[in-house]
């Protein structure tokens, strides 16, 4: 019985023990298969998961990653432009145009004395593509005296250049690229591309086993990292990610993006991705990526145009752009150039004779990059301001676009070369010294900004003194108060005389008794000169006369925006504004009246060219044209006779300049606004830490206005009398109506029908001055 | 002597201006400017660049622009038509005519204040044109009547007529 019970017993444990080791088997079974199967599969899928997502995001996301362009205005040429043959070939090296006898591709030229023939170089503006043309242009005299089409013969009424470009808007990475469609491309480029770094891309999965182990085998014999097995496909993903890390991991990492990559997209995709992605140069901050550009960085020459040597050069430059910069090794790129040509010749892509032909040619990279950093920062400055209204921080810096400016590149050089010369000259006065300085140029009729300096240092990239700081205005203000005045034809004509007297105003408890610049009383004025000699209380009578809110609103309406208070020391520029703001208010005098924004865009297009927002040409008429014509009339005395006649030792006195110069208390501002026919021009000068310059405006700032002037104006101004304008002659004796016949008689303009009607004694009936036409004859004889 | 002589030419002086029909009423032709050399024009007073030289001389670029941007106007591109005229203008920017076509085509567009603006720019720049400025007024009239304004729309028209007539 017990021997049974131990047998069953110990048929029990047995059985229990059985099914322990079950258990524990099926435990070890199910941990193995959970631990070590399922959770890494997930792991592993989850990580695939998010592998795909990085690629997809990446490569959807970034590989047309493009920064916006920035482009000069561009020059127009026709018959009689007004371009000298230096200028021309001045602007076409800005353009990156080559010289070629032959004009073998489009952006070349060929000068000859004063005759050019030139490829253009096609370009979409904003209205119309222009297409590549061959012209030919002869200069005389500084102007075009013709222009011809080189094909057919014939003359060509206008023509546009292609615009400069003059920056771009760079991602965080600075990377710059022209986008380049893979049709686009030259099939030899693919080729040597392929037949260099690929041979078996169409074949493989986005990795190659047969590469990676050639690759390994080649390490090994040579014990270290001489050859690498990456595809293509490989090298993109590591473009994309821009990690230069050499890890296993992260090479593992790159190769399952890489077949998730071809996974998803096809191979015509990916390569057109790699062309534009791929690393081939660096210039500064800014790095050089895809062909598209390369091709203009190294050639200055487009895709199309490359022949076998460049491209052979560029295909060399992906094992190492920085190793085998042409520009810096021009015999080791020279080496690796026929490298290629040779590895091209043996997979049959070249001929042996077109390899020979190749490799005997000379590197012919251009001599000098691109310009490196901001050339124009202020200017940049303004139009960012502008484009950051419509557009956000990542279209600029990714979408390609391109945008056309009002940037005038000779009256920027012009701007830049006049205004350190004259601060330099300026500077040599005793105690004369860190002198600043902001110029705002645009041209007369339709606001757009031609140049503009934002401080002495012209590529300094910081304060920019033309819209960022406010200074007092001083005597600049002063037209505003003679147009307030002069609106109102009934009490107030330019010969309306003013007492020129000392005066005191109560002001919040303190006394303001403003004084004239040389200290004196005049006495009554006429109007005119007062405004020429820039007498301070004449302004001030003016001004209170005809009320402070009342020269308040004509500054509104000339397009001061900021708000102005109404105090009585306004009259005499007690406002601080800014270069930009006092252009604007100038800008609508130069305009007879009528106000258009400043712009400094012209233009925005997609990559493509498509146009995407345009700034057209707007006027508002602001102010009556015919009181702004009496008072440009002012203004030009002010220029021949007053405070700004010096402006005449530079200028042709046919010119007939208007203009104001303005000087604050202590000698601290030296302004001067003014224009001609074509250009308006706002200069200042001063110190950043508010001292004294020891400088007015006639003494400063009118300087660099009339060197300015004197480079870029080509029309003297002709004001035109609107209707309601009639001419009388003034007796300036007695202010009263007066002939030409009088002495002392000067024709001044006059709202029709408000002039003196009071006649001055110098004006005799017919009768009387005939009789002492005779007396006088007779007298004459009599002493004879 | 010399006084005999001299009162030939007096004499002889008489009876020329008498026979020019002579008018104690009429305005002193005598002295004439260069005789007073005292006496001065203001400067700002100068013939016009419209006066000097009239709308028909036109350099070719800026006509070549104006055909340009009539053929866009006609297919209907109104804003490239206006950007040909635009670059006209900076060619000649105080051509009143130009002026007068991109306020035509703003009317066109349908911009009634931008027309306005526009005419009137025209017209201060258009000295001694009748003929444009009549246009002008025309085109001013209608951008009024766009912008609900009758009487100023009507005033305008007057304006054009007058211009015709005189």
């Amino acid at each position: 019985m017990t021997a049974k019970r131990r047998k069953k017993n110990t048929s029990v444990r047995r059985g229990r023990k059985k099914s322990f080791r079950t258990r524990l088997w099926n435990r070890i079974q199910r941990l193995f298969l959970f631990w070590g199967i399922l959770i890494p599969g997930f792991v592993f899928v989850v990580y695939i998961g998010y592998l795909d997502y990085s690629v997809r995001h990446l490569f959807e996301g970034k590989r047309w990653s493009i920064p916006a362009h920035v482009y000069a205005s561009p020059t127009e040429l026709y018959v009689g432009a007004p371009l000298k043959a230096d200028a021309f070939e001045d602007l076409l090296q800005q353009l990156r145009y080559r010289k070629d006898r032959r004009l073998s591709t489009e952006a070349t030229y060929f000068r000859n004395l004063n005759r050019f023939k030139v490829s253009t170089r096609p370009f979409r503006f904003w209205d119309e593509e222009q297409p590549s043309r061959g012209i030919e242009m002869d200069f005389v005299g500084g102007e075009v005296k013709s222009l011809k089409d080189i094909d057919s013969g014939k003359s060509i009424a206008i023509l546009r250049m292609d615009p400069v470009q003059i920056d771009s808007f760079y991602p965080s990475h600075n990377e710059d690229r022209i986008l380049a469609r893979l049709q686009e491309a030259p099939p030899m480029l693919i080729e040597a591309l392929l037949a260099t770094e690929d041979r078996n891309f169409y074949q493989h999965y986005g990795v190659s086993p047969k590469a990676i182990l050639r690759a390994v085998i080649a390490n090994l014999r040579a014990g270290g990292v001489v050859q690498g097995g990456s595809t293509i496909t490989q090298q993109l993903v590591k473009n994309l990610y821009l990690n230069p890390s050499r890890s296993l991991w992260r090479k593992a990492n790159e190769a399952m993006m890489a077949v998730i990559l071809e996974f998803h997209y096809d191979k015509d995709e990916i390569l057109e991705a790699y062309v534009n992605e791929v690393f081939l140069g660096q210039e500064g901050r800014r790095a050089i990526h895809g062909f598209g550009l390369a091709s203009q960085f190294y050639f200055d020459r487009s895709l199309g145009d490359l022949e076998l040597h460049h491209i052979a050069l560029l295909a060399g430059l992906v094992k190492g752009a920085s190793y085998y910069n042409p520009r810096r090794s021009p015999e080791r790129a020279t080496r690796r150039r026929n490298l290629v040509i040779d590895l091209m010749k043996e997979l049959g892509h070249v001929t042996p004779e077109q390899a020979t032909r190749a490799k005997k040619m000379p590197l012919e990279v251009s001599s000098r990059g691109r310009h490196t950093t901001t050339r124009f920062p202020a200017f940049m400055d303004v139009v960012r301001h502008q484009l950051r209204v419509e557009y956000r921080e990542e279209d600029l810096t990714s979408e390609g676009l391109q945008i056309l400016t009002t940037l005038e590149l000779p009256v920027q050089k012009a701007l830049e070369t006049n205004a350190e010369k004259t601060l330099k000259a300026l500077e040599k006065r005793p105690k004369v010294e860190r002198l600043q300085v902001a110029t705002v140029v645009t041209r007369r009729e339709g606001g757009e900004i031609a140049a503009l300096l934002g401080g002495r240092d012209a590529r300094f990239n910081g304060l920019n003194r033309a819209t960022d700081i406010q200074r007092m205005i001083g005597s600049l203000v002063k037209p505003a108060v003679y147009l307030t005045a002069l609106d109102d034809p009934e009490r107030y004509s330019v010969v309306t005389r003013i007492d020129d007297v000392a005066v005191e105003l109560e002001s919040g408890g303190k006394t303001w008794a403003p004084r004239n610049f040389d200290r004196k009383e005049h006495g009554p004025v006429e109007l005119h000169r007062a405004l020429a000699m820039s007498y301070n209380l004449s302004a001030v009578h003016v001004g209170l006369d005809v009320g402070i809110g009342r020269v308040v609103k004509t500054l509104r309406n000339l397009g001061i925006e900021r708000k102005i208070r109404k105090y009585p020391s306004i009259l005499l520029g007690a406002i601080e504004l800014s270069p930009l703001e006092v252009t604007q208010m100038y800008q609508t005098l130069a305009a007879d009246g009528f106000r258009t924004p400043l712009r400094s865009i012209r233009a925005v297009l997609a990559n493509d060219g498509t146009p995407l927002r345009r700034y057209p040409l707007t006027v508002r008429q602001a102010v009556d044209p015919a009181t702004v014509f009496l008072i440009n009339t002012l203004l030009q005395e002010v220029m021949r006779e007053g405070s700004g006649r010096s402006v005449y030792s530079l200028l042709s006195a046919n010119y007939a300049v208007a203009g104001k110069t303005g000087t604050t208390n202590n000698l601290r501002d030296s302004w001067a606004a003014g224009f001609s026919g074509d250009y308006l021009a706002v200069v200042w000068l001063g110190r950043d830490d508010n001292r004294s310059i020891r400088l007015t405006g006639s003494s400063g700032a009118l300087k660099l206005w009339s060197a300015l002037m004197r480079e870029v104006s080509r029309q003297p101004l002709d004001l035109v009398p609107p209707d309601s304008i009639e001419w009388v002659w003034i007796d300036s004796e007695s202010g009263l109506r007066a002939n030409e016949a009088c002495s002392n008689a000067v024709e001044y303009p006059f709202i029709s029908g408000y002039a003196p009607a009071a006649v001055s004694p110098c004006m005799k009936s017919p009768l009387e001055d005939f009789g002492s036409w005779y007396e006088e004859l007779f007298r004459f004889g009599g002493e004879d | 002597m010399d006084r005999f002589y001299k009162l030939v030419l007096f004499t002889g002086l008489i009876g020329l201006v008498g026979c020019a029909g002579f008018s104690v009423d009429s305005y002193p032709s005598l002295p004439a400017k260069h005789e007073a050399p005292s006496a001065q024009s203001y400067p700002g007073k100068q013939p016009s660049v419209e006066q000097r030289m009239p709308a028909s001389t036109e350099p070719l670029a800026v006509i070549a622009l104006m055909d340009a941007s009539e053929i866009k106007r006609r297919s209907g591109h109104f804003e490239s038509a206006v950007s040909s005229l635009e670059r006209a203008i900076k060619i000649q920017p105080r051509n009143a005519g130009l002026w007068q076509r991109i306020a035509e085509l703003r009317l066109e567009q349908y911009k009634p204040r931008l027309a306005l603006d526009l005419a009137r720019k025209s017209n201060t720049l258009a000295s001694g044109n009748r003929a444009l400025k009549s246009r002008n007024w025309k085109l001013i009239a209608e951008a009024q009547r766009l912008l609900g304004k009758p009487e100023a729309a009507l005033k305008a028209e007057e304006e054009a007529a007058r211009l015709v007539r005189e």
